[in-house]
């Protein structure tokens, strides 16, 4: 009886709580029309929306969240470095605490699940078609001082681990794990009117992430599960978005997966890049990159490298043709060895001005690969810190294409069925440059060259989901055709069991904000 | 009655009770110019209070919701930034007759970011800036009150070739904040808003220099028969609306 009495409060529960609430809203949206109909659109966040609705904070508060997003949004200190997605989004918490505006907290946890099977790498064992899964997490936690500056300091904290890496065969890296440490200690003076000229310059030391134009050659790591950070300087000058200069100077931090990272002397980087929006059919970039890694003994792995390179290109818009080409040129020492390397890449993209923006591009990579490995001339091109999920497929346990000794055309289709739901497909045919080096890092190489250069052809679906800026998803599959370059009998026997198999990868992540 | 029939009875009528009170509850679709969202989101929660409607608000530029009224978007009431549109809106038949008036007149202020650099009109006859931002004459009418005020202060010509001109208050605001312009003319209530609040220096410009920034209201005839958006009307007219707007830098008739 007792049971049934408790299922009757609880089945009244929601007719109780839609009686209190029904009458307590002011929406705040948009009105669109579509197919000849107009419908109210809300675009308030859901969540500040139940707080303020609760009377868990003050109107005040609540105006001033809504203001401190969208087109109110005052670009941060840090906004230069990284890109405006990886930082603006509701704090939730500023609110609920009543965080003085001088003070900012915010939190993040992104877990992904991802499976494949019949890997193909050299440091892998597992065999006979099994399917090998991980997941990998990471959490962040962000202090800011000093709100809208000029003097801002941040902190970020971020941990990275993977579970489910304990199978034979399963691999665990700095790539994936990264437990409790610093990743941006960083202080920053940002100065809006340099001398009343209107130039904006903001000056950053400390440790830090970076993004650098498209993210080819420094990248703050997104899909990675751990990012790549530089102790150093970065300065940066700027005329609001039609140009600006910046230039670092930098000791790249070296990831350990339980021991504090850590900065060598001999490992610098440095550099300076250059950016010109001026013409919408010609934006312009111009780089150059100077790593010098002395960190291990053995001369032979020395890289002194100069990077120099450019980028043109046009944004897409709907009913518009669009166009990016990057060149990049490496020159240096790599050990004894003279270095001589480069990497190219070509866009051509239309998006059509009809219902879901339809978006195709044709893509086109090349990166090159040593012709001859053992002789004096190094040719294989250096990724630096650069990221490639965004042209290669999903990184984490996938990842087998990397922009070195690679060749690769192919195309790629997204639409938006609405505007915070992105759906791709994605089809590449890959080539090694040359057939004799490694094939990226996977390790497998086969010094002949009778395998000739054929890795097959990759098909990836892809959908993204951002629910709020608080939420969002991301799914993903890849099924990889693999090339007659796996079935030579050189690279059969450096492969685990069923290496030369066609594999396919699944991933599905949720990540959350506070 | 035992237990169980007393507890049901009693869950019955506490939800019938809170479910019933929204029947009496309507929703006005308002629309909103960009510069009044501020004050309107404070009066929006006081008129909810009062009396129970519901609202659901859109904030835009005055020219956009124009056009989208006369495509047929089902506003109810329209709040202008300008007492153009609503007058057009009425003679076009789409505004109710005589519903229409003038709900708040804005105050013009000449703004910097630099808090030493205003002093009455005193850096507007030095040129103690290279840029001045003000919102376009054509589109907005705080730009109109800018270039009337210029004009009676007789230096409308003399800034000429310093004057950077935003399409929107907003875009206006936006060049100031960004120290691309020194300085700028903008409206009262933006300096007001508590993100810029106590920031900067400012003149907030006599309104013998320019036309009143009249901004009007209308009810339109999609709301004709909507209690919620007859009801806001009155609202606004009343006196917690007033010091809602007043607070905000604007004047009353």
């Amino acid at each position: 009886m007792q049971k049934r009495l408790l299922w009757l409060v609880f089945l009244s529960m929601p007719l109780i709580l839609m009686g209190m609430d029904a009458a307590k809203a002011v929406e705040y949206g948009e009105l669109v029309e579509k197919d000849g109909k107009w419908q109210f659109k809300e675009t308030e966040d859901p969540v500040l929306k139940l707080i303020h609705d609760k009377h868990l904070i003050t109107d005040e508060d609540y105006f001033k969240s809504t203001d401190r997003t969208g087109k109110n949004w005052i670009e941060p200190a840090d906004a230069v470095l990284n890109q405006r997605k990886e930082i603006d989004w509701l704090h939730y918490e500023k609110s609920l605490l009543r965080l003085p505006d001088w003070l900012d907290l915010g939190f993040e946890n992104r877990t992904r699940f991802e499976s494949t099977d019949h890997p193909w790498r050299t440091n892998q064992v597992i065999g006979n078609g099994r399917t090998d899964a991980q997941v990998a997490m990471r959490s962040r936690v962000r202090i800011g001082l000093g709100g809208d500056g000029p003097l801002r300091l941040l902190f970020e904290g971020q941990d990275s681990r993977s579970f489910m890496d304990k199978d034979p065969g399963d691999f665990r890296d700095t790539t994936t794990v990264n437990e409790f440490d610093v990743l941006q200690l960083v202080g920053s003076l940002t100065v809006n009117n340099v001398f009343g000229t209107g130039l904006r310059t903001d000056i950053h030391f400390g440790r830090m992430t970076m993004d650098f134009g498209r993210r080819r050659l420094i990248a703050r790591n997104d899909f990675r599960n751990t990012t790549n950070s530089f102790d150093g300087f970065h300065w940066q000058i700027a005329q609001d978005k039609t140009w600006r200069i910046r230039a670092f100077a930098t000791q790249p931090v070296v990831r350990d997966d339980v021991r504090l990272d850590q900065q060598y002397h001999n490992l610098l980087f440095w550099g300076t890049y250059l950016e010109s929006r001026h013409f919408p059919w010609f934006q312009v970039d111009a780089y150059y990159f100077n790593l010098n890694d002395q960190r291990v003994p053995n001369g032979t792995t020395h890289r002194t490298y100069s990077t120099a390179g450019g980028r043109l290109y046009k944004d897409p818009k709907p009913g518009e043709p669009d166009y990016e080409i990057e060149t990049s040129w490496q020159t240096g020492h790599r050990g004894i060895t003279d270095h001589f390397a480069h990497f190219q890449h070509l866009d051509l993209g239309y998006t059509f001005n009809l219902p879901w923006t339809p978006r195709l591009v044709i893509h086109y990579d090349y990166a090159s690969g040593d012709h001859k490995p053992g002789d004096s001339q190094n040719e294989g091109f250096d990724t630096l810190f650069g990221a490639r999920r965004f042209e290669f497929g999903p990184t984490g346990i996938w990842g087998p294409f990397s922009r070195t000794n690679l060749q690769s055309p192919g195309w790629r289709l997204i639409v938006t069925p609405a505007p915070n739901l992105i759906l791709q497909v994605k089809h590449r045919v890959s080539y090694l440059a040359q057939s004799k080096d490694f094939f990226g890092n996977t390790g497998l190489q086969d010094t002949t060259g009778n395998a000739g250069t054929s890795l097959g052809h990759d098909v990836e679906l892809r959908a993204q989901w951002a629910v709020t800026s608080n939420l969002d998803f991301d799914f993903g599959y890849v099924h990889w055709f693999k090339g007659s370059y796996f079935n030579n009998p050189a690279i059969l026997a450096q492969m685990p069991s069923g290496g030369n198999k066609d594999s396919d990868y699944f991933y599905a992540a949720i990540r959350v904000r506070i | 009655m035992s237990m169980k029939q007393r507890l049901l009875t009693w869950c019955l009528c506490l939800s019938l009770s809170m479910a019933v009170t929204p029947a009496f509850a309507e929703q006005a679709l308002v629309a909103v110019a960009a510069n009044f969202v501020p004050p309107f989101r404070e009066i929006a929660i006081e008129f909810e209070h009062a009396t129970g409607h519901q609202l659901q608000v859109v904030g835009g530029s005055s020219g956009n919701f124009y056009s989208q009224i006369k495509n047929g978007a089902p506003f109810d009431v329209f709040f202008s930034a300008d007492m153009e549109r609503p007058k057009l809106l009425e003679d076009e038949g789409l505004g109710v007759k005589d519903s229409r008036f003038t709900y708040a007149i804005g105050r013009l202020v000449l703004w910097s970011p630099n808090e030493s650099l205003i002093k009455g009109e005193e850096p507007l006859r030095s040129k103690q800036y290279k840029l001045l931002a003000m919102a376009n004459p054509k589109t907005a009418p705080y730009g109109v009150a800018a270039m009337q005020a210029l004009q009676r202060l007789e230096l409308w010509d003399s800034v000429q070739p310093h004057i950077v001109m935003g399409e929107s208050l907003g875009q206006t605001m936006g060049f100031i904040e960004s120290g691309n312009a020194q300085l700028g003319f903008v409206a009262l209530s933006q300096v007001l808003n508590p993100k810029i609040k106590g920031k900067g220096s400012r003149w907030d410009v006599p309104t013998n220099l320019h036309e009143p920034i009249k901004q009007d209201m209308i009810l339109l005839t999609k709301g004709k028969d909507n209690p919620a958006a007859k009801a806001l009307i009155e609202f606004i007219g009343g006196p917690q609306a007033k010091r809602i707007i007043e607070r905000y830098g604007y004047e009353l008739k």
